[in-house]
């Protein structure tokens, strides 16, 4: 088991260094810096009495809707499929390591890199707040570092989906990742009434306490916070599973 | 310890109705240094990536250093250092930082890692570009780092997968002279399409097509195949008065006096110059038997060459059209 670890430790070093010198995290910090803008500009546009409010837009809109995806999409959608494409594939599974542990370790990098960046921006969002008011500071601040552990698991759940569409269908990865999140997080967090049970970002929202949304929001179900953090992570192990299976498994002829 | 280093047995992969490979059979010992040879589509890379463990077979086994490809690939995995067909590397790492990455990932850390990065390095010529980023390598030195990672853990076993292609001739100059080194020592298997290549660096050569073994044997008994060697030498008169007609008459009468000669063969003549054809009775080389007996006589010798024993024309007659699956030794394989 220590073995296997330092192993780990090992190959997300390496992925790390990869991902800082490739162009994924200057796209990722790009879009950060974008929802940071965008958040500055609606707390310092929004009236006082509205702040709360204006909060609650800020993590829906650009937390939620936008940095999420991306977040997948940068780092995540290429896992397997810039492998398949730069040939490098064949050249990787050749070292003696267990191909779980190869998927594990990059899916692992790209988790930290997003949630790093997460949080930088959610840094960014409580100076704001603490620069606008203080009172809204001290009123949403642990709100925020709550909303901010939703983000995650959310991060980690469309890692795992956007790694599955890789290992599975290199060639249309992030065509298949955009699908399916557009369609049943993105379409599904505004269904009404129990459709949304389809959207895991609106299981998010609720574990991270932002009010129901879309259509028909009176009609919407109310989910238990520990409930919403454990589909979550089973969402997350499910995809993960389904990932390492289908990456364990296939021949990948397109690298050939 | 055996001394089958690599061993395939009945090896067969289907991809739908498509046959890559059919009872593919052959063993390589220790030390030797062996040519997949084939065109493109014929097999070679699949029965390399088998061999790899990075596909599985339909049906048939392999050994890699007693290690089942399918049962062990870890084990496999361990003894082989591997360079997959067109280098692909992580071009925006540093060669230092590319062969650090490699060596942890074979279990090799510290010093240990640092002093085996500089062997290979020195072994590869890479010691000047370490700290380069791969993108800014030329091909032939992306080339050398690819296998100098095959290399950095070393492995008894070289698995290279077409090591010259895209290289320009002094390039694959250094590739060959360096995999011809390192066969000294290790058991190389290279994959190529290019004769040259086998002719210089291999001991033996297993030419794959349709899927199917269709030869394996040395270079010089496979070039044996195409038939006799023929030497043809080019004279011009040494003795400006002697008559053209007896020129000619004389030359040929001591060339086919020569022991092993079967039969000389005039092919061109212009005014004080003549090429000759000499046909061995078996396939010996008579050059220097030819050019000993025509200097004595005093006769100019212009060119001597050897005709006829091309690997080319071997590898034309297994590889093309539906000969390769009738050649005899084909599906099974002879194995060593």
């Amino acid at each position: 088991m220590r073995a296997l670890f330092a192993l780990l430790h090992r190959l997300v070093a390496f992925e790390w260094l990869r991902l800082r010198r490739g162009r994924q995290l200057r796209v990722a910090a790009l879009i950060a810096a974008a929802v940071s803008a965008a958040t500055l500009v609606a707390l310092v546009a929004s009236p006082e009495a509205q702040l709360e409010s204006t909060l609650n837009d800020v993590f829906f809109w650009g937390m939620f809707n936008v940095f999420a995806y991306a977040l997948a999409f940068v780092f995540h959608a290429g896992i397997i499929a810039d492998e398949v494409q730069a040939r490098t594939l064949a050249f990787l599974v050749s070292r003696p390591l267990p191909r779980p542990t190869l998927l594990l370790s990059k899916y692992v990098a790209g988790s930290a890199l997003s949630w790093l960046l997460l949080w930088v921006a959610l840094l960014v969002v409580e100076a704001l707040l603490g620069l606008r008011s203080v009172t809204l500071l001290r009123d949403q601040g642990l709100w925020v570092v709550r909303a901010g552990l939703a983000l995650m698991l959310l991060t980690a759940l469309y890692a795992a989906v956007a790694s599955m569409w890789s290992a599975l269908l290199p060639e249309a990865a992030a065509t298949m990742t955009a699908l399916h999140l557009g369609i049943f997080e993105f379409a599904g967090s505004w269904m009404p009434g129990s459709f949304r049970w389809i959207s895991f970002n609106y299981a998010a929202q609720q574990l991270a306490d932002l009010p129901p949304r879309g259509l028909l929001p009176e009609l919407a179900p109310l989910v238990d916070p520990v409930a919403a953090a454990a589909l979550l992570i089973a969402a997350t192990a499910l995809f993960l599973g389904l990932a390492i299976w289908t990456f364990q498994t296939s021949e990948y002829r397109a690298s050939t | 310890m055996s001394d089958v280093m690599i061993e395939a047995r009945e090896l067969s992969k289907q991809y739908g109705s498509v046959h890559a490979l059919q009872n593919v059979s052959f063993s390589i010992r220790r030390g030797e240094v062996v040519g997949f040879l084939g065109p493109n589509g014929a097999g070679k890379t699949t029965t390399m990536k088998i061999l790899t463990c990075y596909l599985a077979p339909s049906s048939g086994s392999a050994t890699v250093n007693g290690a089942d490809v399918f049962g062990d690939s870890l084990g496999v995995r361990k003894s082989i250092g591997y360079l997959p067909e067109s280098t692909p590397l992580y071009t925006e790492m540093r060669v230092s930082e590319y062969l650090q990455f490699m060596a942890n990932m074979r279990g090799i850390k510290g010093p240990e890692a640092l002093k085996r990065i500089a062997t290979v390095a020195e072994q590869t010529s890479l010691t000047d570009v370490l700290h380069k980023e791969i993108r800014h390598l030329s091909k032939g030195y992306r080339q050398r780092v690819g296998i100098a990672q095959a290399l950095v853990h070393q492995p008894p076993i070289l698995i290279l997968d077409e090591p010259m292609s895209g290289l320009d001739p002094n390039q694959a100059h250094e590739i060959r002279d360096l995999i011809r080194d390192l066969g000294k020592e290790r058991t190389v298997i290279l994959s190529t399409h290019n004769l040259a290549e086998v002719q210089v660096t291999c001991q033996r050569v297993l030419i794959i097509a349709k899927g199917q073994i269709a030869a394996d044997d040395t270079p010089d008994q496979l070039r044996a195949r195409a038939g006799k060697p023929r030497f043809a030498v080019t004279l011009a008169k040494g003795d400006a008065a002697m008559e053209e007609s007896r020129f000619r008459q004389r030359a040929r009468e001591l060339l086919s006096a020569l022991e092993h000669v079967e039969a000389v063969e005039e092919r061109s003549a212009k005014e004080g110059e003549l090429t000759l054809v000499v046909v061995p009775k078996g396939f010996d080389d008579l050059r220097s038997a030819i050019s000993k007996a025509l200097a004595q006589e005093g006769f100019v010798i212009m060119g001597l060459s050897q005709e006829g024993e091309d690997l080319e024309q071997v590898f034309r007659q297994l590889t093309v059209g539906a000969s390769a699956a009738s050649t005899p030794g084909a599906s099974s394989g002879k194995g060593a």
